[in-house]
């Protein structure tokens, strides 16, 4: 709080202070990247997502005297539990909407530079399409099968020591700031041809989906399931999917998830319990065959 | 995930759990009990000088030993040769795969990964020369075949291929002080490779789960590899400042008064030495 009023007692001074970004720009999936400046008025208590409204309000590039298409962005909670707005801040993977642009470095020549994530792709400007991560989920099951209308009676008793274990990776938001920072991710974004049509363009897609990286958070979700008592039945599963093609082994160990993570998932706490359990589960399975 | 299960899939992807573990296994054993093995023999060149029974004995003496292993054919296929070439191949696939990012996030484990890959291939150049060099010399015309017991002083081959290698059958002799660097990067590339392999290998194995155990494998593993750099440096060193001696089964008779004189010295030399340092 020390500092925030530090802040404002500093800002007060600066009335008329703008704020200038630097933002990339796509007009449609797979086109070309071009930049664009903006400046807007400083305003106490600003975070990108509500700067990038008030550029919204009236969007003139510096250095040009016509208005342009608004730049597009993908938000929804606006209090970082859904992931939604992730993109590129200053060079660092995080949510827009709690990116406040008083903590904003801004010495470095004064801008503040958004880019979308550079792991999934772009759909428009800072939009990105993040359905590789949701089909990374059905692939490893990460979910309890307790659907249905009948009465299944009181579930297992679950321990407070693994709720507590567990709490940590449920708070996942799918947000793909973990994948952004992964070497081991590599964007999938295959060329659509000109005579392929909707669903066999979405298929083929999804294979490719089907054999690339999980990624961290993917492998987290199937740990969190694996450890809960229902969710444990299905157990063989998950790990099925996860000694597959882009499952567990396909992490290189760099941790570059754990130290980005919005919400302190301990991720590679989960990579290494997927790795234990996929351990136990191929040697059980070998020697009772 | 139907769509995917009903396609036929590929031998990798069909086996790709094991082969991936395979490739995480064949590092640590036996890759890297291997080179534990291989630098310890070597340092033994460092520690009979220490010891005063001199350096060339006493690593002829434990070159003999592995040398006369049973199966050693069969121990060097299968226990160096394959894993080695698995590992290898299979590592530099898997390398090609990843995206580096250590300008943009330059984490001390990321910082890890991609230092990983580079010493894997440092590594992998390297032991091919290596290999080249020592193993299968003798392809070359002039090279000296490591493996024949009628020249017993390996460290005598061993010098002269470190300090007056000839190369790859030319007469060109590349000059100690490049080849030497070049064994000081490839030995540290190797060390480094391995030594970082046991902190990966443990949570990709799911021995370490947690940050704090992963800690400590990692300083333990550094440890061993502080360990081997100095059992490999040191033989180096010794290696570069031995006298060359006369290569019994394989230099020519007339070449003999060449390094009696100069062997008797060194012999004479060395001996000095180690008493003056005890």
């Amino acid at each position: 709080m020390v500092a925030h009023d530090a802040h404002d007692s500093h800002d007060a001074g600066h009335a008329d202070e703008k704020i200038t970004f630097r933002i990339a720009r796509q007009d449609q999936p797979g086109g070309q990247r071009y930049w664009q400046t903006f400046a807007i008025p400083y305003q106490p208590g600003m975070n990108v997502i509500s700067c990038l409204q008030t550029i919204a309000k009236d969007p003139v590039p510096l250095g040009q005297s016509k208005s342009v298409t608004p730049v597009v962005w993908d938000c929804n909670c606006l209090e970082e539990v859904c992931g939604a707005c992730t993109m590129v801040v200053n060079g660092k993977v995080r949510q827009a909407c709690t990116a406040l642009i008083d903590d904003l470095d801004r010495d470095s020549g004064g801008e503040i530079v958004l880019e979308p994530m550079s792991k999934f792709p772009v759909v428009r400007d800072l939009f990105v399409d993040r359905k590789r991560m949701f089909r990374g989920l059905k692939r490893v099951h990460a979910w309890i099968p307790v659907d249905g209308y009948h009465e299944a009676g009181p579930g297992p008793v679950q321990s407070p020591k693994m709720q507590e274990e567990s709490y940590p990776l449920s708070e996942c938001m799918t947000c793909g700031c973990c994948m952004e920072v992964c070497p081991q991710y590599v964007k999938i974004e295959p060329r659509r041809e000109s005579s392929e049509s909707d669903a066999a363009y979405a298929a083929r897609e999804a294979k490719l989906h089907d054999e690339a990286f999980v990624g961290p958070a993917v492998i987290s979700q199937a740990v969190l399931f694996n450890q809960h008592p229902t969710g444990e039945m299905s157990k063989a599963e998950r790990l099925d999917a996860l000694m597959g093609m882009g499952g567990i082994t396909d992490c290189g160990n760099a941790q570059n998830c754990v130290k980005v993570c919005p919400k302190e998932i301990p991720l590679t706490r989960s990579i290494a319990k997927a790795g234990r359990q996929t351990t136990i589960y191929a040697l059980s399975r070998w020697l009772l065959k | 995930m139907a769509e995917s299960a009903s396609a036929p899939q590929s031998f990798e992807a069909r086996n790709h759990f094991l082969l991936r573990r395979l490739h995480s296994l064949s590092g640590i054993v036996p890759i890297g009990v291997f080179l534990i093995e291989h630098l310890l023999t070597n340092s033994m060149a460092a520690y009979g000088q220490w010891t005063g029974e001199g350096g060339r004995e006493t690593f002829n003496h434990h070159v003999h030993f592995l040398h006369s292993m049973p199966y050693l054919p069969l121990l060097e296929i299968f226990g160096i040769f394959l894993p080695l070439a698995f590992h290898a191949l299979y590592g530099i696939k898997i390398a090609m795969s990843a995206k580096h990012n250590v300008a943009q996030y330059p984490y001390m484990e990321n910082t890890r990964f991609t230092l990983q890959r580079i010493t894997g291939y440092i590594a992998f150049i390297f032991i091919i020369i290596h290999l080249l060099k020592f193993r299968f010399a003798d392809l070359f015309p002039g090279g000296i075949p490591f493996l024949d017991h009628d020249i017993p002083d390996k460290f005598e081959i061993t010098r002269r291929g470190l300090m007056e290698w000839k190369f790859f059958g030319t007469e060109t002799v590349v000059p100690a002080a490049v080849t030497l660097t070049l064994y000081v990067i490839g030995l540290a590339a190797a060390v480094y490779h391995f030594a970082n392999g046991i902190f990966t290998f443990c949570i990709t194995w799911g021995i370490t789960v947690g940050e704090r155990a992963q800690k400590r494998v990692s300083m333990a593993a550094a440890g061993l590899g502080l360990v081997l750099f100095i059992w490999g440096a040191s033989s180096l060193y010794v290696f570069a400042n031995t006298k060359g001696q006369f290569l019994e089964g394989w230099d020519k008779e007339e070449d003999r008064a060449k390094y009696v004189d100069d062997s008797a010295a060194s012999d004479h030399g060395s001996d000095d030495e180690s008493h003056s340092n005890h």
